[in-house]
């Protein structure tokens, strides 16, 4: 963790129903051996009396900072008494901040930008959401509240996971995850948790996150498969039989021209895979690499599509679905080709939850004005529905990272760990409602410094 | 605006807990200082020489005020406890239950008969031999401030949603305006007639209690934390971070008027206060300056700078000296050399 985000006081944000087990899990906090001096800020109706801790009641006073905007309401009296407790700040190593389980965990989150005073002293580390395994999933359907609580978390903790069977367990966690890719899920059973994975996580800290989860940044693509292959001069045969849909969508890409990896072939045909495809039926020749064609497949199998290839070269194929549905084979002068190597990704989810996760990826630099003038104009725009953001960037003429946060309009930017050997990439990602992926990707793959 | 002149300190005490409160004793001989360690201190005012000393409160002491005769000194703490201390021997002489967690604010009644406390959403009212004459209602939110009226039998609150007049004694809030913000500082003029509220948005709200008419100041530059009267009700003095807004209330009053702003300070304000009698403002800030200002043409008359934020200051009862206390808790008296 960087210097300056280690000297604030770490502040957890403890969200979820009644009923969730919060009043457990902070009696465990609270009672456990753990030598961290906590400051636990309850809602009102909490039911715990500790004598060893500091226990505060709030008032859940919600205001709005600039005349009406929702996105900068904060909760008053947090900053009362946070501003109290910095007074005696070398008595506390942490402070617990539970909410009332209707709550809209965004008020308590902004406090921590828009207080300057509050945002010099604390730094808010985590929102741990709590989730009776039983009951979430109507939660989800019935109530704005508990699906905010899901997108605004930093851990989410599957609580009475014993009580649900194995399906459910993974049905549950991949609706929760769809939701938000970004949060560490936990089960316990009666809230039992390692405290470290609640208190002090750096759960702002990318750096961290992605230590213990290198995979969550993994995009989900608009394409299931890739294949590798290196293909001399000529006309090429595409076979394919009828699968689970009436098309197929595939992109070819010349590998050879760019000397980057796999992560750039892959951007280049995310950004393919956004724009109009060409629609192409069996018989006709697809010529063009970096298009997006649309196979049809409808008609009478085998279908038969031609490639011509002008320069002998590597080229890669993104297919739409996995190719073996389709049994689809690349075949020439009569003899099958095998990819020198394929790759699979996770496919886009169509989630039913309008709650989504975008995440993006680039290497090399980004422009720091053009990506200042996009996220403050996406944040601008369209903070209402951004629940949370979180990024580490890579800016040219900085030899150091760039890390920031984000909550609805409000963000918290500074620099980072210098990048030393390692590779200089950015990596962002955003959880929201109703968030436009392609556009997303768009925008950001404008703040790149071409090379 | 001139430099004005360098104030060096009479005395420095040294201390290591941020200065929660400060306050000169009736007759302005000592000075009793209580600090985030739950410690109060009663010193001497002329040396700094320490008289006594005592744990009072677990969690820190929040706030303190001495009794109009000079008797007893009541600390209110965190610890949800009010406690009365013998002036002359530091030892504890009554405890009260404040009803709730932090016992933030104390006021003696005018007349000088009882006192007021406010713990979270509870008030009471006790005489000064420690019978509780009132609990009032509940409030809607954890109150922020507390003034008694000139006659001694009404109390006024700021709490999240406005300001309210109690009657003590009664159930209902007799006069009530009602402010969608969150409350942060609460100052009535010395002649009872505005009561200001600051706010948490960066904004004031002025009350008449005559004609109930109200003035909202905004476009402060940050929450509007500390307010200030003269004695004679005609200055209002206000800060939003590092500015001080002073109101005018002469004549026809501030409204429509433009006020005074007092920038000089580069970091937020923690305390105002006017010199008794004058129309001289204290400004202590987290920049560790100390400035006395004449509002009249809005001179510096003195500063004085700490390495330290400041926290608190106090005026001598009669204005012949100024405490001032540090977030690191140091405690400097500067003398009134004019």
């Amino acid at each position: 963790m960087s210097s300056q985000l280690s000297s604030r006081i770490p502040v957890t944000v403890l969200t979820g129903f009644l009923g969730a087990g919060k009043t457990t899990l902070l009696n465990r906090i609270l009672t456990e051996h753990h030598g961290q001096r906590i400051a636990v800020i309850e809602n009102e109706f909490g039911e715990i009396g500790i004598d060893q801790a500091l226990v505060i009641d709030a008032d859940e006073e919600i205001f709005e900072m600039n005349n009406g905007c929702i996105c900068c309401t904060v909760r008053g009296d947090l900053i009362r008494i946070l501003g109290n407790l910095m007074r005696r700040r070398h008595q506390f190593d942490a402070i617990l901040i539970e909410t009332t389980g209707l709550a809209d965990p965004a008020p308590v989150a902004q406090t921590f930008f828009v207080d300057e005073e509050i945002a010099e002293q604390f730094r808010l580390d985590a929102i741990v959401t709590l989730v009776d395994a039983r009951h979430i999933a109507l939660h989800l359907d019935d109530s704005r509240e508990a699906r905010e609580q899901i997108a605004f978390a930093d851990v989410i903790l599957l609580n009475k996971i014993d009580q649900v069977d194995v399906t459910t367990r993974a049905a549950l966690e991949q609706r929760l995850r769809g939701m938000n890719a970004l949060a560490t899920i936990h089960h316990a059973v009666h809230a039992e948790v390692p405290l470290d994975a609640v208190l002090n996580i750096g759960g702002f800290d990318l750096n961290r996150i992605l230590k213990q989860n290198p995979d969550f940044l993994e995009l989900e693509y608009p394409f299931e498969w890739a294949g590798l292959y290196h293909l001399a001069a000529g006309t090429h045969e595409l076979m394919l039989q009828h699968g689970p849909d009436p098309t197929l969508k595939l992109c070819l890409q010349q590998a050879s021209q760019v000397s980057a990896s796999m992560a750039t072939w892959q951007r280049q045909a995310q950004v393919c895979f956004e724009g109009e495809a060409t629609g192409i039926q069996p018989g006709e020749t697809l010529t063009r690499t970096n298009c997006l064609y649309e196979l049809d497949l409808t008609t009478t199998p085998p279908l038969h599509f031609n490639w011509t290839i002008h320069t002998p070269a590597e080229y890669i194929v993104f297919t739409q679905h996995d190719p073996t549905e389709f049994d689809m084979r690349l075949m020439f002068a009569g003899l099958g080709l095998s990819p020198l190597r394929e790759w699979s990704f996770k496919p886009d989810h169509q989630h039913d939850d309008q709650i989504t996760s975008v995440s993006l990826t680039a290497e090399g630099d980004l422009d720091h004005s053009r990506f200042n003038n996009w996220l403050g104009e996406l944040l601008r725009e369209q903070g209402q529905s951004l629940f949370r953001g979180k990024g580490i960037i890579s800016v040219k003429g900085l030899d150091k990272q760039l890390v920031f946060h984000t909550v609805h309009m409000l963000m918290d930017m500074q620099t980072g760990q210098p990048w030393g050997d390692t590779t200089r990439h950015s990596q962002l990602i955003f959880i929201g409602r109703d968030l436009n992926r392609a556009e997303l990707t768009r925008g950001f793959a404008a703040c790149q410094v071409q090379s | 605006m001139t430099p004005g002149t360098h104030w060096s300190p009479d005395w420095i005490r040294e201390g290591t807990e941020y200065v929660m409160a400060l306050t000169f004793s009736p007759d302005g001989a000592t000075l009793a200082v209580a600090q985030a360690d739950g410690f109060i201190r009663h010193l001497e005012a002329t040396t700094g020489t320490c008289l006594w000393e005592r744990e009072a409160h677990e969690y820190g002491v929040a706030t303190l005020a001495f009794s109009p005769d000079g008797g007893f000194l009541l600390s209110g703490g965190q610890d949800g406890l009010i406690r009365q201390w013998s002036v002359e021997s530091g030892h504890q002489t009554a405890e009260y239950i404040a009803l709730g967690h932090w016992a933030e604010h104390l006021v003696w009644s005018p007349d000088g008969q009882c006192w007021a406390v406010s713990a979270g959403r509870q008030i009471q009212a006790f005489r000064a031999d420690g019978q509780r004459l009132w609990l009032g209602p509940e409030q809607a939110s954890t109150v922020t401030g507390l003034a008694w009226l000139e006659d001694s039998q009404h109390l006024l609150t700021t709490c999240y949603g406005g300001i309210r007049l109690f009657r003590v004694g009664g159930r209902e809030i007799i006069l009530q305006h009602e402010w969608k913000a969150s409350f942060i500082a609460l100052a009535l003029s010395p002649d009872c007639r505005h009561v200001a509220g600051g706010c948490q948005d960066a904004s004031m709200i002025v009350c008449d209690l005559l004609t109930k008419e109200r003035l909202i100041m905004s476009g402060y530059a940050g929450k509007v934390a500390n307010l200030a009267w003269d004695d004679h009700s005609r200055y209002l003095a206000s800060s939003g971070n590092n500015e001080i807004i002073v109101w005018d209330f002469a004549d026809d009053g501030p409204s429509g008027s433009t006020p005074l702003t007092l920038d000089r300070h580069v970091d937020r304000l923690s305390d105002l206060a006017f010199r008794p009698g004058t129309s001289q403002l204290a400004s202590a800030g987290q920049d560790g300056l100390l400035i006395l200002w004449q509002i009249a043409d809005a001179r510096i008359i003195r500063f004085h700078s700490t390495p330290q934020p400041l926290s608190r200051l106090a005026w001598h009862p009669r204005g012949q000296a100024l405490a001032i206390g540090t977030a690191d808790g140091e405690v400097r008296l500067l003398r009134n050399q004019a």
